[in-house]
């Protein structure tokens, strides 16, 4: 029994022979870097741990100490206030919106009886996207409509996918068949990573996401090309 | 039928069973007597209604049906007023309280006046007080008078003196004593205490193991040897006197029980009125011989119409006395020695006549 | 405090009082029969009403989602009722608190009722009292400690609720942003001034009330004791 506990504090190192490395990913990517990161896990022997939220959810944890390695968000001004003189951030992706619900039709954003459902404008950038599209001049009429708001992008798109609401404004990604919004409609979702510590493994990761066959899996994911 | 028609038969946990098939008078007071789980508080519980009876069973009451096939009529609507042992008043109400409870239930019955109860029971000092900062007997004087301000048709009366010591327990004899002269309202008296029932009672029930061993009047059923009730250690006959004239000077009271006299303690009614006695058997012995020269004052004539074996050595003898009875406990030596037969002219020596308290003797 | 911050402290207080109002109304009654009766059913019965003390509140929140949702047949009988959506809206919210507090205002209300002796009742019952006007004239007077206890308890737990109302509520200002989520956008915003001035308004206005309501009480019982 006196030796249980010792062997108890020795379990949750697990079998691994390189690194870990701690990502802050953004909702809407947490899906696609899951797969990027099974394939840099098999070849480089390093583990990836994944922690998913809004963009300004997982900013705000990273102020308080949350130990992260790399921080990837949905726009480009959050990780740039963590820039330092050693770390800068960089462009993974461009994401885009798209109208989930009823029709392909655009002008449903318009009606006033349908509910639509976005992110939390004040911490996801998708979702001040979202806001842009809706002040558009065309659409005041419907801006008595029941407005949804989820904490983050999945929880938007699930409110919509649980059938709660009959629309949602959601990332490309999410719901890669529904209707494009324009992309002169909202600023450009400019989609940065930075990285938050220095290491070998970190190193690797990034350039592993920065390799052909990942991108490639980015843009089959429904995000468009850093420009 | 102005009286209390009973056909009850009741299960209960445990298997215990009560049957009851029997008349009784819808006046005075009726006493029904018995070991403890005899049954008692569950008659008194399904004449109430709180307790329900096999279907089949009859409750009637005074004219009206309570229980009969499958209509049964719950407590709330059956006219009666239940003087628990444990008084149950209601903690959240002051005295006063808790008889207006009653009052406001009556449901157009006439209520007897909240003054005249008040009056009756001496409640005035404690109206104000909270229910539960009462003593035991105090208590139970607000449950008779909560009670009987429900306007019932008959009153329901648990062991109510069973909590309270003996000085408050007489006291409250005395109240309800007093009630019965005052409201002529019918009572049912359970208790398993026979001086208390002797007191009371008009009317006798006898209950044993949820069965009905005996009824009548207490004058009748006290002093017949076929009862449980004369091989008790405190079996005593009862006999009806009437005051004869006072002795001032030697604080005595003659009585005249058949004709033949008895002395008690000064009582302070006046002559011819009615009083009852109670005579333990044990304080009964018997001559064949008038004796002369004895302390005892009281002696006399009987005649022996019965005698039975009670226990090992000893042996109950009924006395007839004119048209009454009395009851001797005597060894089964004696009786022997003095080859006693029935028919026997005997004389009796009444040790001590306990004189059954009323309630003028405590003004 | 801004427009959204003051509709925040309406809805929460409303959610409130509307949830304690009509869990005093249901759960009194049901508490009265799970005092009286006992056997499986009733056992079955009470784990049910406790079962929001033990599930953690998500997944209440997520069967709720479920239940609310336009298709299904609670949705669909909403609308045909009243016109308008159920999900993500007040009235899911308070439907979401009833269940949520359930047992919060049914347990010490049962064991109130336990505590009062049958014999009381039959005290009362043959003095005229029909089971109704037992419960108001004789249950109701003692156990009023345990309705104001069972009241600031339900109107606590569903002030303080967080988990629930963030899987069904939909954070809308004015209709479902309750205090405590418009506290956690604020956090999450790293918006904090606003956090404490919401946060203190909350703590002051809970006690507040708390301690006029157990004052009131006790002076009620004292003057009645005395």
């Amino acid at each position: 029994m006196r030796h249980l506990v010792p062997l108890l504090l020795l379990l949750p190192l697990s079998g691994w022979a390189g690194d870990t490395v701690r990502v802050a990913v953004a909702a809407n990517f947490k899906h696609t870097l899951e797969a990027v990161s099974a394939g840099f896990e098999s070849r480089y022997g390093h583990q990836v741990l994944l922690s998913s939220a809004s963009t300004g959810v997982l900013y705000s944890q990273i102020l308080h100490g949350a130990p992260f390695d790399i921080f990837f968000a949905a726009d480009a001004e959050t990780p740039a206030k963590l820039a330092s003189a050693s770390q800068t951030p960089q462009c993974y992706a461009r994401g885009s919106l798209v109208l989930a619900g009823g029709s392909a039709d655009l002008q449903q954003l318009a009606d006033r009886t349908l509910s639509l459902a976005i992110a939390n404008p004040n911490t996801a950038p998708y979702g001040r996207a979202a806001l842009q599209v809706l002040a558009r001049p065309e659409f005041a009429a419907a801006s008595g409509r029941k407005l949804v708001r989820g904490s983050n992008v999945v929880q938007a798109f699930q409110f919509w996918y649980g059938g709660g609401v009959n629309l949602a404004l959601v990332p490309r990604s999410l719901a890669p068949e529904a209707a494009p919004i324009p992309l002169a409609w909202y600023r450009p979702l400019e989609q940065h990573v930075i990285a938050l510590r220095d290491s070998e493994a970190v190193t690797a990761y990034l350039n592993w996401v920065r390799s052909d066959s990942v991108r490639s899996l980015i843009n089959n994911a429904g995000y468009e090309p850093c420009p | 039928m102005s009286g209390i028609s009973l056909n009850i038969n009741f299960r209960g946990e445990q298997g215990f069973a009560m049957t009851m098939a029997c008349e009784l008078p819808g006046r005075g007071i009726t006493a029904i007597y018995g070991p403890s789980g005899s049954g008692k508080t569950t008659l008194l519980d399904c004449i109430a209604g709180l307790r329900r009876p096999e279907p089949g069973s009859a409750v009637c009451c005074r004219g009206e049906t309570w229980q009969q096939g499958a209509s049964f009529t719950p407590p709330w609507q059956r006219d009666i007023g239940y003087v628990f042992q444990d008084a149950r008043l209601f903690p959240h109400l002051s005295v006063r309280g808790n008889l207006d409870y009653a009052i406001q239930r009556c449901r157009g019955r006439k209520s007897p006046g909240l003054d005249q109860v008040v009056a009756l029971l001496e409640l005035d000092t404690l109206l104000q007080r909270n229910a539960q900062a009462l003593s035991a007997g105090q208590k139970q004087r607000v449950a008779i008078g909560r009670a009987l301000l429900s306007a019932p048709r008959l009153l329901l009366l648990d062991e109510p003196l069973a909590n309270l010591d003996r000085a408050a327990g007489q006291q409250c004899l005395a109240y309800l004593q007093r009630l019965e002269e005052e409201f002529e309202l019918p009572m049912l008296y359970v208790s398993h205490d026979i001086e208390e029932v002797s007191q009371l009672a008009d009317y006798l029930v006898l209950m044993d193991q949820g069965r009905l061993t005996g009824q009548g009047s207490p004058l009748d059923l006290c002093a017949r040897l076929d009862t449980r009730l004369s091989h008790e250690e405190q079996a005593a006959a009862i006999a009806q006197c009437s005051i004869s004239r006072h002795d001032p000077e030697f604080g005595l009271t003659e009585l005249d029980l058949e004709g033949q006299p008895l002395f008690v303690t000064h009582l302070p009614q006046s002559p011819g009125q009615l009083r009852r006695v109670r005579i333990p058997a044990r304080d009964v012995s018997i001559c064949r011989q008038r004796p002369a020269d004895s302390s005892i004052l009281n002696i006399l004539q009987v005649t022996l119409t019965e005698i039975e074996q009670s226990g090992d050595a000893r042996i109950l003898l009924r006395l007839a006395l004119g048209d009454q009875h009395l009851l001797a406990r005597i060894t089964r030596k004696s009786a022997q020695q003095l080859q006693l037969r029935v028919g026997d002219e005997l004389f009796a020596q009444v040790k001590s006549a306990a004189l059954l308290m009323e309630a003028a003797d405590y003004s | 405090m801004s427009d959204t911050e003051l509709d925040a402290v309406y809805l929460t207080f409303a959610l409130a009082s509307t949830t304690t109002i009509i869990l005093l109304l249901l759960g009194t009654p049901l508490a009265w029969w799970l005092s009286r009766r006992s056997g499986n059913r009733v056992a079955a019965i009470e784990a049910l009403v406790a079962v929001p003390l033990i599930l953690p509140p998500t997944v209440l929140g997520f069967y709720l989602l479920i239940l609310f949702a336009p298709g299904s047949a609670l949705g669909q009988f909403w609308f045909w009722l009243t016109g308008s959506q159920l999900a993500f809206s007040f009235s899911a919210l308070v439907i979401g608190s009833v269940v949520y507090s359930l047992p919060f205002v049914v347990q010490p209300l049962q064991a109130a009722f336990q505590r009062i002796p049958r014999e009381t009742l039959q005290a009362a019952a043959t003095l005229g009292a029909a089971p109704l006007d037992q419960f108001r004239s004789v249950v109701i007077p003692l156990s009023r400690r345990s309705f104001v206890i069972a009241a600031c308890l339900g109107f606590a737990h569903t002030v303080g609720e967080f988990g629930v109302v963030l899987m069904i509520g939909g954070n809308i200002p004015g209709e479902t942003q309750v205090l405590s989520i418009a506290l956690y956008d604020h956090v999450e915003s790293l918006q904090f001034a606003q956090a404490h001035r919401l946060a203190a308004a909350l703590v002051v206005f809970s006690l507040t009330l708390l301690f006029f309501i157990y004052r009131a009480d006790r002076q009620s019982a004292w003057r009645l004791r005395s």
